[in-house]
């Protein structure tokens, strides 16, 4: 007898809908998958196996045939293995009735029959949603994940009994569909800006990376503080909007680092250590996952002691900082993955770390310093809008008792500068002020000839580079943005222009 | 072109002989083109100054015309100009050393040397804020004097940026033409060739030794007026410069440190002594009664005027300033951008900022 069950495979973020078709025929005893499976889906023969066994079902002792269709896409993942037991029991008559033909059916059995998580339930619930399936199977594991997304009845099981009594008794409820909520999430950061104490011009750069969507690049000596005030940029980041959560979500769902929370609704911070090699930041590997710009998606990139990461590694990353998408190419596929982070790199401004240190000596000649620097290249350090000195002092007895402002506060500043941007830019493909290319920068942009002035002026006298020219604008438009000012001043330019310390540094 | 004594001694130059031993050759008759043109008779005691090699490779050199015909044709397609001790044109300062160099070698705007003269040094490892202020003194007073320095990184690059602003700098190198170190101020030097004035007592072809910057220095200290040291360590090539000026009994300066700043030890070790203490472009300029232009009269605003007097202590902190006129730091910024495009402060790493002028 002849059945056929439906389950999903994933190609990068995308489902595909994979047809088990499971033929049973006197002969001697066998069984075997065809349909281009991995090893990973081959061992699902005998996990299927073991499980009908161990749930009391009789596995068939005659020829079993089953396809995988269809049968030129490679097949990896332990998604199958639900379908092709229930596959099975309806092919020897175990199971009757068409009824339960509109199942999807995903889960990775144990040998005990029991249904175990499989990675990236939320982005195959979401493409098999679109493609018009609207009835799923799923193990209980990925319940969480599974909840959020409405207009989709799923029915979560335990083992495979409980599948097999729901297809004849229908026993299971549905899962109930949860609300996304945004408020909930807040003050779960363990960092917040009313720690970091001091760094009053850091503090300052970061707000308006984060307001424009710029990119940071955070010079200091060794222990000022650098890492602190990086992993304070997530907290006064915009809230995540449901559909940008689930973006995250997804990505972190297929690289099965979900874990316990069905979804993730903080924004994500990563920070690869700078022996990461190439395809670990950009994705890639046998399987193609996402690399850890991906992982980064809607959040924040962390690069802590830039110029020790490989070359090839950093500039890897120029692309995708443009475009925020990276496409990764191999000889099995073609796979693209959202990238839209900010980058937030940090390094010391010398190999010896103290330059520019009150307290410390500074060993370093300035040549030293010139090809330490120069590890970053020019075309990278393009991409970073902003870079800022991180003061190496402890500032603690010059500062005035002033009130330290929290993450929140700071927040709702970067929440009002954005939406400032997004009515701007509504019908243009455009976040932030980051984005802009060289033709908006014109529209948007305009300088008065006093800036003008200014702005010529700065680039005879602080030897600037012609490069710095639409990073200063596009900075100075969000500090704009940031006073709620219609046009840029020169009071706005000028304070961009105070944020370019590495080609300061560089003479 | 070259007079026939002149092509003698660039002839001579040409072998790498010590300077001791070029003397000795030098010494043998008055006129050096006596010795060339009889060289069999002087040849016996050649081989004693020279040893028996070289002597042979000066005799076949002098076999046939092709050989100085050759070294002047590659001097004149590589711009170089020899200055000899027999040429009119030779600097008159450096004949009253007691070892003049035989031939300089010069690439670049020769008149130059004609100028009044003053030299600025100072150690690789200088300070951020030294550094901006070292710049700012070679820029004001390149209006006067031309300035003479080396090529090395940290104190000299400043001195000669800030010279060539004005187009008027020497750079007295420590080997030939050929060379440059560090590599990464090949661009300097070649602004340098082409708008200001690069010497060497050595033929382009010499490599660098460590031991040629210590020769060179007598060089920066006998063609100056006066020594600006801007920052000299506890062993310091600046200090070698500083005593050779001394000894050539010329005026010498020096920037003053507070205590335990090792890049600062020499230069108050030399105010010890005999430096006089500058912190002002004025001392120097009131020294050898020049005036120096005045700056163009900039219009501050009241703000900016309160800054700059709190900025009169030295070198201060972006929230030092803050505190003391009760500014926000972001709204300190753009008015601390505006003096900076001004040139009247820089800033110098770690979010500090430094007067330039007083």
């Amino acid at each position: 007898m002849l059945s056929k069950v439906t389950s999903f495979t994933l190609l990068g973020l995308d489902g595909v809908p994979i047809e088990v078709e499971t033929d049973i025929h006197a002969g001697i005893p066998s069984y075997e998958i065809v349909g281009l499976p991995d090893t990973s889906v081959k061992e699902s023969k005998e996990r299927v196996r073991s499980a009908l066994k161990n749930s009391g079902k009789k596995f068939p002792t005659q020829k079993i045939i089953i396809n995988l269709a269809p049968a030129d896409i490679k097949k990896e993942g332990s998604y199958f293995d639900l379908a092709i037991a229930i596959g099975i029991l309806k092919a020897s008559g175990y199971i009757s009735g068409d009824r339960n033909i509109n199942y999807v059916f995903l889960g990775e059995l144990a040998l005990d029959g029991s249904l175990r998580a499989v990675n990236g339930i939320l982005p195959l619930l979401i493409s098999a949603k679109n493609r018009g399936y609207t009835q799923f199977i799923i193990p209980k594991a990925n319940a969480k994940e599974a909840s959020y997304i409405e207009g989709i009845t799923v029915f979560v099981a335990e083992n495979l009994n409980e599948v097999v009594r729901h297809l004849t008794e229908n026993m299971l409820i549905p899962l109930k569909v949860e609300r996304y909520e945004v408020t909930k999430n807040t003050n779960q950061y363990k960092f917040d800006m009313s720690f970091v104490k001091g760094q009053i011009v850091a503090k300052r750069a970061i707000e308006i990376a984060v307001s424009g969507g710029h990119n940071i690049l955070l010079v200091g000596t060794p222990g000022a503080g650098k890492t602190m005030l990086a992993r304070c940029l997530p907290t006064i980041m915009p809230d995540m909007t449901f559909e940008e959560a689930l973006e995250v979500t997804k990505i972190h769902s297929i690289a099965g680092l979900l874990g316990e929370s069905g979804i993730i609704s903080l924004r994500p911070f990563r920070t690869p250590h700078h022996t990461a090699s190439t395809v670990s930041i950009c994705g890639g590997g046998a399987k193609i996952k996402p690399g850890e710009i991906s992982l980064a998606h809607n959040g924040v990139l962390f690069l802590d002691e830039m110029p020790e990461y490989q070359r090839a590694t950093l500039e890897a990353l120029r692309q995708p900082l443009e475009d925020g998408i990276i496409t990764v190419t191999r000889s099995n596929g073609t796979l693209s993955y959202p990238a839209n982070f900010i980058l937030c790199a940090s390094m010391n401004p010398c190999p010896c770390g103290n330059y520019g240190s009150v307290d410390r000596e500074c060993t370093c000649t300035p040549s030293s310093i010139h090809k330490y620097r120069a590890k970053i290249s020019g075309p990278l350090l393009d991409r970073i809008d902003i870079q800022v000195e991180v003061d190496s002092v402890r500032y603690d007895d010059l500062i005035s008792k002033e009130e330290v402002e929290d993450s929140q506060t700071v927040k709702d500043r970067v929440q009002r500068t954005r939406e400032i941007q997004h009515k701007r830019f509504v019908k243009e493909n455009i976040r932030a002020n980051a984005d802009i290319g060289p033709r908006e920068l014109e529209k948007y942009c305009k300088l008065s000839s006093a800036c003008e002035d200014i702005l010529k002026q700065s680039f005879e006298s602080l030897k600037l580079s012609a490069r710095a020219r639409s990073r200063i604008i596009k900075v100075a438009r969000t500090i704009a943005d940031l006073a709620e000012k219609e046009d840029i001043e020169e009071r706005h330019l000028l304070e961009a222009i105070s944020y370019r310390s590495y080609d300061n540094l560089r003479g | 072109m070259y007079n026939k004594e002149e092509k003698s001694l660039i002839w001579l130059d040409n072998f790498h002989l010590e300077y001791t031993k070029k003397l000795q050759i030098y010494h043998l008759n008055e006129s050096l083109y006596a010795v060339v043109c009889n060289f069999h008779r002087y040849k016996n005691e050649i081989v004693n100054i020279v040893g028996e090699s070289i002597a042979n490779c000066m005799q076949q050199s002098l076999a046939t015309k092709l050989y100085m015909q050759e070294i002047l044709g590659k001097y004149v397609r590589e711009n170089v100009i020899c200055l000899t001790l027999k040429s009119e044109n030779y600097p008159a300062e450096l004949l009253e050393i007691d070892r003049p160099p035989f031939v300089l070698y010069c690439k670049g705007n020769v008149k130059l040397l004609q100028h009044r003269k003053f030299s600025i040094i100072g150690s690789r490892q200088t300070l951020p804020h030294i550094l901006k202020l070292t710049h700012e003194f070679a820029k004001r007073l390149s209006t006067v004097f031309t300035i003479v320095t080396g090529i090395a990184d940290g104190a000299d690059t400043q001195a000669v940026e800030g010279a060539m602003e004005n187009k008027n700098c020497i750079v007295v190198l420590a080997y030939g033409f050929q060379y440059c170190t560090p590599e990464c101020n090949k661009f300097l030097l070649d602004k340098v060739y082409q708008e200001g004035l690069v010497v060497s007592e050595y033929p382009p072809d010499v490599a660098p030794k460590n031991y040629y910057y210590l020769e060179r220095n007598r060089l920066l200290a006998a063609l100056s007026e006066g020594v600006l040291v801007v920052s000299a360590g506890q062993k310091s090539g600046t200090k070698i410069t500083a005593n050779y000026a001394y000894q050539y009994g010329k005026s010498l300066f020096a920037f003053p440190y507070s205590i335990g700043i090792s890049s600062g030890i020499g230069c108050n070790a030399l105010i010890k002594q005999f430096a006089t203490l500058c912190t002002k472009v004025v001392d120097i300029a009131e020294v050898f009664g020049v005036n120096l232009n005045k700056e163009q009269e900039i219009i501050l605003t009241e703000i900016e005027k309160k800054i700059l007097t709190v900025m009169q202590a030295g070198e201060t902190h972006i929230i030092q300033i803050a505190n003391r006129t009760g500014l926000a730091s972001f709204e300190l910024a753009p008015i601390l951008t505006a003096l900076e495009l001004k040139k009247l402060i820089s800033s110098c790493g770690g979010n500090r900022y430094t007067i330039l002028v007083e």
